[in-house]
């Protein structure tokens, strides 16, 4: 016999033995007077098992008198009978009611307050302010008004660019995100060219311009400069000046290189560990020039590290000049791509090499490109 | 309607009743004549006045009046 479903054991059922010598009449009997059997199962050509739930039970009667079968119940099932005979037991119910009306009571209050997405310094602040305004573990549900809530947390902290209160069951769930306040310098503030450059776009938005588009200027000039305020500490000049910079990227390669090749000669020292703690087995043999690989295997406690040494030769190659403008001109390249894909807007770019009175080659990669060149400096301080 | 889900279940809908139920073999009644399902370890999963299931592994099944030897 299966096991009933779980709308049967709601419902309730019994399990029933059928004996005749037509069962197949009586389960043609249940069918037609719309009596549902389940897990109808076959003993002997003159009995059989099955479940049916309780409402169809007392109807069975008919069917048994219509087919001239027995119809016996062999076992009872399902919630209904469970509740019957707890009931009889007067303790075990009183028991199940209690342990009911304790997790109801229960739910009804907040037992974890949690806080995500603050450091531990704001998570405390955050939990300072709840506390001041009632929202402790072991607060009932209903006094907690996330809006509230969220709105007093907005009001008593600074520095938050996001909060949400959510309360899920017995949690309250504070999720914050802070606000990035950059570090201004103290006032009187200007704005000062970070580069040397020209001036091609100027928008002054607080304080004196004093240079103008077309302009060239050095680095560290000053650009426009805080406006004359009552308190000069919060003073600060606010332009957006954008200037074309050129920037040098050079790499130098001498004619006569200085390579070192491995010879081939190799030796190798075991290092057996166990726990941490080694024995060390000598070098079989020492080379002047080496290089060096390690390597580990093993498990547990035990390790084997192994070392090898390479020896190394010294050579002096000779490059042609070609080989060494291409090799120097590479480098320089290397680094003004890496300049560029940081987001640069590039307008230009000049290549060219020359030969420097040490017999090498330099590489020259210059970069002309339109960058925002303010940079807010402490008139006070000089702290940019 | 009669489905057959693999040779381990066969639903059918509509039937007039079941006239022969052994572990190896079930008839079952319908408009156009008796069903007929042989296997082993035959089970009726389920009895209704719409529909009734059979489980267990079915090796045949055969429509219509059975031919006499």
């Amino acid at each position: 016999m299966g096991r009933p479903s779980v709308w049967e054991w709601i419902r309730g059922y019994v399990i029933i033995v059928v004996t005749g010598s037509s069962v197949s009449a009586f389960l043609s009997t249940c069918m037609g007077r719309g009596i549902e059997l389940s897990d109808v199962g076959f003993i002997s050509p003159s009995s059989i098992t099955a479940r049916v739930g309780i409402a169809d039970y007392h109807s069975l009667v008919e069917a048994q008198r219509a087919s001239g079968c027995s119809v016996r119940a062999f076992r009872r099932g399902g919630a209904p009978f469970l509740l019957e005979s707890v009931s009889r037991r007067k303790t075990a119910l009183v028991g199940i009611m209690a342990f009911f009306a304790v997790v109801f009571f229960l739910a009804l209050f907040v037992w974890r307050i949690d806080v995500t997405g603050a450091s531990e310094e704001r998570t405390l602040e955050i939990m300072k302010v709840l506390k001041a305004t009632g929202i402790v573990p072991r607060v009932a549900r209903r006094a907690v008004d996330c809006d509230t809530v969220r709105n007093t947390l907005w009001a008593e902290i600074d520095g938050l660019a996001f909060v949400s209160v959510e309360l899920r069951g017995v949690v309250l769930s504070v999720n914050v995100a802070e606000k990035d306040i950059p570090q201004l310098p103290d006032g009187p503030v200007d704005l000062v060219a970070a580069d040397d450059a020209v001036i091609t776009d100027m928008i002054v938005l607080e304080g004196t311009a004093h240079v103008a588009v077309g302009d060239s200027v050095a680095r560290g000039d000053v650009l426009v400069s805080a406006p004359a305020a009552p308190d000069p500490s919060t003073s600060r000049a606010r332009a957006i000046v954008r200037g074309r910079v050129w920037r040098e990227f050079s790499a130098r390669t001498p004619l006569l290189v200085e390579t070192r090749l491995r010879t081939g000669r190799r030796a190798r020292r075991l290092v057996l560990m166990v726990d941490g703690r080694g024995t060390v087995l000598p070098w079989p043999a020492k080379f002047e020039q080496y290089d060096m690989e390690e390597a580990a295997v093993g498990a547990g406690r035990f390790q084997i590290r192994w070392r090898i040494m390479y020896e190394l030769v010294t050579q002096l190659v000779e490059m042609t000049r070609d080989e060494a403008a291409a090799m120097a001109m590479a480098q320089a390249r290397a680094e003004a791509m890496r300049y560029v894909e940081g987001g640069v807007e590039a307008t230009s770019v000049v290549e060219r090499t020359v030969d420097t009175e040490d017999g090498a080659i330099k590489a020259v990669v210059t970069v002309e490109s339109i960058e925002d060149m303010s940079v807010a400096r402490s008139r006070r301080t000089g702290a940019e | 309607m009669i489905t057959l889900e693999g040779a381990e279940r066969l639903a059918l809908e509509n039937h007039q009743g079941v006239s022969e139920y052994t572990p190896s073999r079930l008839v079952v009644l319908t408009e156009s004549g008796p069903v007929r399902v042989c296997g082993h370890g035959l089970r009726l999963v389920s009895l209704s006045r719409q529909s009734l299931v059979i489980q267990g592994t079915l090796t045949s099944l055969s429509l219509g009046a059975e031919e006499a030897d």
